[in-house]
C-alpha cells in the first residue's frame, strides 16, 4: 500500500494545476489496496453480522403459547407475556430495573429478582414437603432446568411449586410497583391494575424460565446460564471461560503484532518530517458564510441540552444516594427516575447529534472552499427548528407515554421504552428524516467539489460517513414494542455499538482530519490513510464486536465466542488509534512556522486530546474491564457498566462535541469578545469533573457491587436494599462535589461561550458570488524548499486562484519516509 | 477489621498506582517521533525527525493534563480515606487507613506545588502551530 496508482493520472498541461482523470475528476489519492481492503473488511464484517442476525431468529428462547402447571392449571399465556412486555416498555421500567441484565441501574433486574425468589420459594417448599425434603435443592434444580417446552403443542409445564412461586410473585411485584407511598424511584402507583400485574409477572417469570431452562441438547440455559443463581445451578458455561481466555490472547497477540508491524514499516508514512511553514487567517479575516452563521445557534442549543442532560443525571444520580426525596423534594411524584434517566440517556444522544450536525454545516463550505447555494442557511435553520421539535416532542412524549395518556397510541407518541431508543416511534422516524435531510443539506453545499473527486477521495468519505449516520440509526427501527426482547435487543445494539460507537467514531475521525487538512497542517494523503486505517481496524474489529453486548440476552453461544473475540480484538486498534491520534495531534499542532498569526485553536485541540485520553482510559480500559465474558457475567448491570459508559461517552463523544463547538466558536465570537479563560475552565472542570465521578464513586462502587455479586449473587447485588446499605450510600454521596465541578466550572462556562456566539455572531457574511478560496490559512510552503522562497510564490499564486490547498498537492508527491 | 475498611485500604492502594501511572506519564516525552513504538523505525532511517520538546504546545499541555488528574485522584484517595475513618476507627482500621492515606496527603502536596509552580505553559499560553502569538 504505498503510492497512489499514478497511471490513471492526467495532467492539463499547467505545472501547478491538480491532475484529473479521464472523467475531469481529480484521481483517487491513495493507493487501490487501501480502498479495496477497507470495502473487503467492511463486507466481511456484515455478511458474518447478517449470518448472526438469522441465528438470533433461529435460536432466540421461545415464546410458549401457554404455560400450564403439572395440574392442568393455566398460569399465563404467551399474548399474556407479550402484553406484560409491553407494558414493561410502556412504564419505562427498562430504564428503572432490567430484564437479561439490559436496562438501569436502580430497580432489580426482574429476570434475576424472579428466579432467586421463585427458586427459594420452590426450595422452601420442598425442604417443608414431608417427602425428599433432603432432596430440595435437587428438586429445585431439575424443576427449573429441565426444559419442559414442548414446541409441537406451544405448551410448557411448570411445577405444583413453580405455580405457586409464581402467585406469590404475583402479589409481591404488585407491592414493588404499585406502592401508593413511593420512595423507590417509580412514581406512588406507578402500576396498580392487576391484570397488568398478571403479564408483568408473566414476563419476568418467562424471562427467569429462559435463564435456567436448558436449550434442547445443551446443558447451558438460553441466556448461556446467566444470571449466576447457585440456586438452580446456574454458573458459567464452558464457552464463558473458555472464549475469555482466548480472547485474551488475541487482544495480546492483536495488539502487539500491530504495534510491531506499524512501528516497523511505517505503512502510515506520517512519521517522517513534514514541516511546512503555515500562515493562518486570524479568525476575524475568515468571513462566514450565511449557512455557517446558523451553526451558533446550534452550537447553543447543543450546550442548553447538554446542561439540562448534566442536571437530569444529577437528579438521576441523586435516587442512588437517597431514594426518599430530593433534598426534603418529593422528586418521584414530578420526576420519577425512570423519567430523568430516560431523559438523559436521550438528551446524551441528542446534544451530540447536534454538535455533529453543526460542524457538518460549518465544514461544507470550507471543503467547497467557500462556495455555498443559495438558501442554505434557510434550510440550517429549518433543520434546526426541526431537530427542536423532535427533541421537545420526544422527551414530552415519554412523559406522557409513562403516564398512559396517550392510550393504545403510547408507542407511536410517547416512549417506545427500550433503553436508549425510548423515544416514540413518530420521533424516531422524525430524527431518522432530519439526519437524512441534513445530509441533503451538505450534499447542497458540496456537490460542487464533489463532481470533481474521485469517490475515494476525502471530500466524498466525508458525505459517505455523514450519510451512514441516518443510515445506521434507521436499524433502530426495526426493534418495536412487539419484537421479542432478543431480537429488539439485537437492533438495539446495533445502534448503542454500531451507530455510536463505529459509525460516530468514523464521522468524527473523517471531520477530524478535514480540520487539520483545511488547517493545512497535515497533508490530504496522510488524513486519508488514517480514515483508511480506522475503517480497515474498526470494521474488522467492531462490526462483530457489536455482539459482546449480547452475551447473555436468549442469543446462542456462537454470538459469544464472536463476541469475545471481536470485540477483544476492538480493543487493539483503541490502543494504536489512541498512540497514533496523538501522533496526528501533533502534526496538527507543529511550531516550527514563523508566523506572526497565532494558532486560533488551542482550546479545539485540547479537547481533542482528552478525547483521546477518554478513548484509552474510558473506552479501552474501563471497556475491556468488563468486556470478558467471564467478567460480564457477574458485572452486567452494575455499577462498572456506568463507569465505563461515563467515561466513554462523555470523554469521548462529549469532549468531541465540545471540541468541534470550540474550533467553529473561535470564528463565531468576535475576536474583542473572544476569551480564553472560559473554555480554560470548561475544559479543565469537565475533565477533572468526569475524573471524580469516574473514581470516587462508579469505580468503586461497580468494584464493591462486583464483590456482591460473587459473595451473595446477582439478584441481591442489584436489590435496592444493597443499593441503600451504608457502605454504598457514602460513595454514591461523594461524587456530589466532582458533579458540582463539572457543571458549575464546566457546561455553565460552556453555555456562556455559545451564547456569546449567538448574541454577537460575527457581522457580514461572506458573498456567495465570490471567487472560490481556502479560507483557513493563506499558505503553505514546503520545508525543503522555503529557504529559496519559490515555493512561497508557488503557493500564494495558487491559492490566489484558488486552487491549492493541502489537499491540491499532486498525488504523485510521495511523503517522504 | 471490618471489609469496608479493608476495601477502601485496597482501593486507595489502587489509586496510589494510577496517580504513579498519571505522574509517570507526565513525565514521559510525548513526541510521538521520540516513542519506544517507533525504536525500529528510527533505526531503520537514518534522517528520523527531531522529537519535539517537551516545553513546546501541546506537549506542555500533556505532562499538566495528566498531573492535574494525578493530583485530582489523589485528592479522591484523601477524602475516601478521611470518610472512612469517621465511619470505622477501632486501632487496626486507623493504622492502615492512615497508613495508605499519608502517601495520597504527600502526593497532594507535592503535585499541587509542581502544579502551582507552573502556572503557564513555558512558551505562552497561546502557541501552537505556527503560534507566536500572546494571549488574547
Amino acid at each position: 500500500m504505498g503510492t497512489p496508482d499514478t497511471a490513471v493520472l492526467a495532467t492539463t498541461g499547467d505545472p501547478d494545476e491538480p491532475p484529473t482523470d479521464a472523467g475531469g475528476r481529480r484521481p483517487r489519492m491513495i493507493a487501490r489496496g487501501w480502498v479495496q481492503a477497507a470495502i473487503l473488511v467492511t463486507a466481511v464484517g456484515f455478511l458474518v453480522l447478517g449470518l448472526l442476525a438469522v441465528r438470533t431468529y433461529q435460536a432466540e428462547p421461545p415464546i410458549p403459547d401457554r404455560v400450564v402447571s403439572t395440574t392442568g392449571e393455566q398460569l399465563f399465556t404467551g399474548e399474556d407475556v407479550r402484553d406484560g412486555q409491553r407494558a414493561f416498555l410502556r412504564n419505562g421500567l427498562m430504564q428503572y430495573g432490567s430484564i437479561f441484565g439490559h436496562g438501569a441501574y436502580l430497580g432489580p433486574d426482574f429476570t434475576a429478582d424472579y428466579l432467586h425468589r421463585s427458586a427459594t420459594y420452590v426450595q422452601k417448599q420442598y425442604a417443608n414437603s414431608g417427602d425428599g425434603a433432603a432432596d430440595a435443592h435437587a428438586r429445585t434444580v431439575a424443576d427449573f432446568r429441565t426444559n419442559r417446552y414442548d414446541p409441537r403443542t406451544g405448551t410448557l409445564v411448570w411445577s405444583e411449586a413453580q405455580a405457586k412461586a409464581f402467585r406469590q410473585l404475583t402479589a409481591h411485584y404488585a407491592d414493588l410497583l404499585g406502592r401508593p407511598e413511593g420512595k423507590q424511584g417509580l412514581r406512588p402507583n406507578a402500576v396498580t391494575d392487576p391484570d397488568t400485574i398478571h403479564d408483568l409477572t408473566a414476563y419476568f417469570g418467562w424471562s427467569a424460565w429462559a435463564a435456567a431452562a436448558e436449550r434442547p441438547g445443551r446443558n447451558y440455559s438460553y441466556t448461556n446460564n446467566w444470571p449466576a443463581e447457585p440456586l438452580v445451578d446456574n454458573a458459567p458455561t464452558g464457552h464463558t471461560v473458555t472464549w475469555s481466555v482466548l480472547s485474551l490472547v488475541f487482544l495480546l497477540v492483536g495488539a502487539g503484532g500491530l504495534f510491531a508491524a506499524f512501528g516497523r514499516w511505517n505503512f502510515l508514512g506520517w512519521h517522517g518530517r513534514d514541516q511546512r511553514l503555515l500562515r493562518f487567517h486570524a479568525p476575524r479575516d475568515v468571513r462566514l458564510t450565511p449557512a455557517q452563521r446558523t451553526t451558533a445557534w446550534f452550537f447553543f442549543v447543543m450546550a442548553a441540552l447538554f446542561l439540562v442532560q448534566a442536571l437530569l443525571g444529577a437528579a438521576t444520580q441523586h435516587y442512588r444516594a437517597d431514594l426518599g426525596s430530593f433534598f426534603g423534594i418529593p422528586l418521584d411524584r414530578l420526576l420519577p427516575y425512570n423519567l430523568t434517566r430516560t431523559w438523559h440517556t436521550q438528551l446524551a444522544i441528542f446534544w451530540v447529534v447536534t454538535s455533529f450536525l453543526a460542524i457538518g454545516i460549518f465544514l461544507a463550505p470550507l471543503i467547497a472552499r467557500g462556495w455555498e447555494p443559495a438558501r442554505q442557511a434557510l434550510l440550517s435553520r429549518l433543520l434546526l427548528g426541526a431537530l427542536a421539535v423532535v427533541v421537545l416532542g420526544s422527551l414530552l412524549g415519554e412523559l406522557a407515554g409513562m403516564r398512559g395518556w396517550f392510550g393504545d397510541l403510547w408507542s407511536w407518541l410517547g416512549n417506545q421504552g427500550w433503553e436508549y431508543l425510548d423515544l416514540g416511534r413518530l420521533w424516531q422516524v422524525l430524527l431518522v428524516a432530519g439526519l437524512a435531510i441534513w445530509t441533503a443539506i451538505l450534499y447542497r453545499g458540496l456537490r460542487r467539489r464533489l463532481v470533481a473527486e474521485s469517490v475515494a477521495n476525502m471530500p466524498w468519505l466525508f458525505f459517505l460517513a455523514a450519510l451512514a449516520l441516518p443510515a445506521f440509526y434507521a436499524v433502530g427501527l426495526v426493534a418495536t414494542p412487539d419484537s421479542s426482547f432478543t431480537e429488539a435487543d439485537f437492533w438495539r445494539f446495533i445502534v448503542v455499538h454500531l451507530w455510536v460507537e463505529d459509525f460516530l467514531e468514523l464521522f468524527t475521525t473523517v471531520t477530524v482530519a478535514y480540520l487539520f487538512v483545511l488547517l493545512g497542517v497535515v497533508r490530504e494523503r496522510v488524513a486519508l490513510l488514517v480514515i483508511y486505517l480506522d475503517i480497515v481496524l474498526y470494521s474488522a474489529g467492531g462490526v462483530i464486536g457489536t455482539m459482546h453486548h449480547l452475551y447473555f440476552s436468549g442469543e446462542p453461544a456462537e454470538h459469544l465466542a464472536l463476541g469475545a473475540t471481536f470485540s477483544a480484538l476492538e480493543v487493539v486498534p483503541l490502543l494504536f488509534l489512541t498512540v497514533e491520534a496523538w501522533s496526528f495531534l501533533q502534526l496538527g499542532a507543529r511550531r516550527h512556522s514563523p508566523s506572526q498569526t497565532p494558532f486560533p485553536h488551542r482550546w479545539a485541540v485540547m479537547f481533542l486530546a482528552a478525547v483521546g485520553f477518554w478513548n484509552f482510559l474510558g473506552a479501552g480500559v474501563f471497556g475491556f474491564l468488563i468486556n470478558l465474558p467471564i467478567v460480564s457475567y457477574y458485572e452486567i448491570g452494575t455499577g462498572l457498566t456506568a463507569n465505563h459508559a461515563h467515561a466513554a461517552m462523555m470523554g469521548v463523544y462529549g469532549m468531541l462535541a465540545i471540541g468541534f463547538a470550540m474550533f467553529a466558536l473561535r470564528y463565531l465570537i468576535p475576536e474583542d469578545r473572544w476569551s480564553d479563560r472560559w473554555p480554560r475552565l470548561s475544559f479543565w472542570s469537565l475533565n477533572l469533573g468526569l475524573a471524580w465521578m469516574s473514581f470516587a464513586t462508579l469505580l468503586p462502587g461497580g468494584a464493591l457491587q462486583l464483590y456482591k455479586v460473587l459473595d451473595a449473587g446477582y439478584a441481591d447485588a442489584r436489590s435496592l436494599g444493597y443499593l441503600q446499605g451504608r457502605a454504598n450510600v457514602v460513595l454514591e454521596w461523594l461524587r456530589l462535589p466532582g458533579d458540582v465541578v463539572f457543571l458549575v466550572g464546566g457546561v455553565l462556562p460552556l453555555l456562556w461561550m455559545t451564547w456569546l456566539g449567538v448574541r454577537h455572531r460575527v457581522k457580514g457574511a461572506r458573498n456567495p458570488d465570490a471567487p472560490g478560496q481556502d479560507l483557513l490559512f493563506t499558505e503553505i510552503v514546503p520545508d525543503d524548499t522555503a529557504k529559496d522562497g519559490a515555493a512561497a510564490v508557488k503557493d500564494e499564486a495558487t491559492t490566489a486562484r484558488g486552487g491549492a490547498t493541502a489537499g491540491a498537492e499532486p498525488p504523485t508527491v510521495e511523503e517522504r519516509p | 477489621m471490618r471489609g469496608e475498611a479493608i476495601f477502601v485500604v485496597l482501593y486507595s492502594v489502587a489509586l496510589l498506582g494510577v496517580v504513579g501511572l498519571l505522574e509517570f506519564y507526565a513525565r514521559q516525552p510525548t513526541s510521538a517521533w521520540a516513542s519506544q513504538v517507533f525504536a525500529g523505525y528510527r533505526r531503520a532511517v537514518p534522517d528520523a525527525p527531531r522529537p519535539a520538546g517537551p516545553d513546546e504546545w501541546p506537549h506542555s499541555e500533556v505532562g499538566r493534563f495528566h498531573r492535574a488528574l494525578s493530583l485530582f485522584v489523589a485528592v479522591i484517595a484523601v477524602l475516601l480515606v478521611s470518610a472512612e475513618l469517621v465511619r470505622h476507627h477501632r486501632p487496626l482500621e486507623t493504622l492502615a487507613l492512615v497508613a495508605v492515606g499519608a502517601p495520597h496527603a504527600v502526593v497532594v502536596h507535592r503535585l499541587q506545588r509542581r502544579l502551582r509552580r507552573r502556572t503557564a505553559p513555558a512558551n505562552g499560553a497561546d502557541h501552537g502551530p505556527g503560534g507566536e502569538g500572546g494571549a488574547h
